[in-house]
């Protein structure tokens, strides 16, 4: 039974690992030594590199298993079940490695449901003075402003909603 | 266009706060999820984003996996920009925390 393996004091616990120890092939490329996963370990680890782009594929599949053969067998399938789980995370952000520009700001919950907070501002076009428009001071949506009646105090920003 | 900053939950800062505890040192996956107390699968996507960020630099270990008896690990370390970003991110998130915590105290009471 492998167990995690510590710095100090890691020779009998290596001892132990040693008798699954042999070396073992990495995406047919490279040979890898020591100790590897289990199967289901493994098994879950292949799924987990499928959902990765292609080019990070490589460099996590000897990641992942690396650190899953120094764990004992229990905790190398609740790894590996964890990697499962974290797998689209990671993809999400290998993917915005490659497009950084697409993360964006945050937007506030409530602008997301449609409650801004519009305040009434001055147009910068001199040939409109006079004619302001509405901007919320959270996302910066702009509105134009009712063509009739009386603004509300929500709409102008007083209202806070 | 530089990438906009990880949203700091309180996972990613138990990741940082492991980082920073010896920014010199490079630790491998399992010893931040040992230091953390977080699964592989939390870890993994920070480290990432980090990386992305251009504050976290990963190498392979340089050495014999036949001499070492098993297959080499993949380090992290935080780079020079890395400490000093992860350091006001931090406190940041701290000041926002506290600030949250100040305003959910009834009035009167001492901080």
């Amino acid at each position: 039974m492998f167990q995690v393996r510590q710095e100090e004091g890691s020779a009998e616990l290596w001892a132990d690992a040693a008798v699954h120890a042999w070396s073992w092939h990495c995406h047919g490329l490279t040979t890898v030594i020591g100790p590897r996963p289990v199967l289901p370990a493994r098994w879950l680890l292949g799924i987990v590199v499928r959902v990765l782009p292609a080019h990070a594929r490589d460099r996590y599949r000897e990641e992942f298993r690396t650190e899953l053969a120094e764990l004992s067998v229990p905790a190398q399938i609740a790894q590996a079940l964890s990697l499962l789980a974290g797998s689209v995370a990671l993809r999400t952000a290998l993917t915005s490695r490659e497009l950084p520009t697409l993360g964006g700001t945050r937007r506030s919950w409530r602008c997301r449901l449609g409650r801004h907070r519009y305040i009434g501002r001055e147009s910068d076009n001199p040939e409109m003075r006079g004619v302001g428009y509405l901007q919320c001071v959270r996302c910066g949506k702009r509105k134009d402003p009712p063509s009739y009646g009386v603004m509300s105090a929500v709409a102008l920003g007083r209202g806070g909603g | 266009m530089s990438a906009p900053p990880p949203r700091m939950t309180q996972t990613t800062q138990a990741v940082l706060r492991a980082l920073l505890e010896e920014p010199e040192r490079q630790l491998y996956g399992l010893e931040i999820c040992a230091a953390t107390g977080l699964p592989s699968g939390t870890v993994h996507p920070i480290l990432a984003r980090f990386e992305a960020l251009g504050w976290l630099d990963s190498a392979w270990e340089q050495v014999d996996p036949r001499e070492q008896g098993r297959p080499r690990r993949r380090y992290y370390r935080l780079n020079a920009n890395g400490i000093s970003m992860a350091r006001d991110a931090l406190a940041r998130a701290y000041e926002t925390r506290t600030r949250i915590v100040g305003r959910l105290r009834p009035a009167g009471e001492a901080v």
